[in-house]
């Protein structure tokens, strides 16, 4: 992994929704980091650096330093709270992680060749299914995201989780549970394009 | 246009929208959305105009996903008629939303397109809307 993200932190002494909205008014976000051998712990960060951080793509599925009063963590982000209707971050979760423990995490989906598959071709529409999925692995192992190479996709073909490859020392979660599990499912699939009924009644009434 | 099969009860009271959506407030099908900024109640004809203004804009492929449904009855007393004698009879159906709900989701067309369906979709409704894509919103 090229990239590696810097969450600077400070510690937070009082819990509660009222700090947490004080914390917020000052223009810094609540988190917590848990995991690992040591106990949870409170933290504040700078809101504007968590939203640049979080512009990235490749920081929902890093393995991240937090760095609280000089002491580096490794962590990954677990969640992210935000305000439904404004570009705010509410609060941030963050899990440690040990090197020779295997961590669970969402990886993003990079669909390639999506315009120039066969079924597009013929006026198929790609739906995504999924857009991320879960992978254990170790945390060396933890990929930035998965390519899904549509070029082969036929108009009403879909591709399944167990056709998708696998980075080394990558498993997907879905297809841990045994056969007994329907997991196998769709990730994406080339649809017929459809003309809306109402909208081609509409045009010939006019 | 969209309305319930059945109901429990014809009448009922207005209510209160305060606060912020308390879910659907994410991009769970589609690429895009159009995410309500505003409390409001959206009317089913309001719903429909919205979408035919994006399916005939985004003309073949893409998928529209409609988010919300009209479950709220509305009463109306006749014209001309003096107060008093009871309530109203149903006349239309809409849909409580609070800002930050995901309104209408689109996926299959490019983000030009996406965005311009949107906001012909927007002028149709009664509360001030944004375009959203999946990334902002933190889903890869």
């Amino acid at each position: 992994m090229s990239s590696v993200f810097e969450f600077v932190a400070e510690a937070r002494e009082r819990p509660g929704t009222a700090s947490a909205r004080s914390i917020r008014r000052q223009g810094k976000v609540p988190a917590v980091i848990y995991g690992g051998e040591d106990g949870p712990e409170m933290l504040v960060l700078d809101h504007n650096e968590v939203v640049k951080h979080l512009a990235h793509e490749a920081v929902y599925s890093h393995i991240l330093d937090v760095v609280v009063a000089g002491r580096v963590q490794k962590a990954i982000l677990k969640s992210v709270q935000r305000h439904p209707a404004k570009a705010k971050v509410l609060h941030l979760d963050f899990l440690r992680v040990n090197a020779s423990e295997k961590l669970k995490a969402q990886v993003p989906l990079h669909f390639i060749n999506e315009e120039t598959c066969v079924g597009a071709k013929v006026g198929g529409v790609v739906m995504h299914n999924l857009v991320d999925i879960e992978v254990a692995c170790l945390p060396e192992d933890l990929p930035e995201y998965i390519e899904v190479d549509l070029a082969s996709l036929n108009l009403g073909e879909s591709l399944h989780v167990s056709q998708l490859s696998a980075p080394k020392g990558v498993e997907f979660l879905a297809l841990s549970h045994g056969d007994d599990h329907d997991a196998d499912v769709s990730v994406v699939t080339i649809v017929p394009s459809k003309v809306e009924k109402s909208e081609t009644d509409s045009e010939t009434e006019e | 246009m969209l309305l319930p099969k059945r109901v429990k009860h014809r009448k009922v009271h207005r209510g209160r929208m305060k606060g912020r959506a308390k879910g659907g407030d994410k991009i769970n099908f589609g690429d895009y959305g159009l995410q309500a900024l505003e409390p409001g109640w959206i009317t089913n004809r309001q719903i429909e105009a919205a979408r035919i203004a994006m399916t005939r804009h985004i003309k073949r492929g893409g998928k529209v996903w409609i988010n919300i449904f009209p479950d709220k009855p509305v009463t109306e007393k006749p014209a001309e008629t003096r107060m008093g004698s009871g309530k109203g009879s149903p006349e239309h159906w809409v849909a409580v939303v609070k800002p930050g709900r995901v309104l209408f989701e689109l996926a299959g067309v490019a983000e030009p397109v996406a965005r311009e369906a949107m906001r012909l979709a927007a002028h149709k409704l009664p509360i001030k809307c944004r375009f959203i894509t999946r990334e902002e919103l933190g889903g890869e």
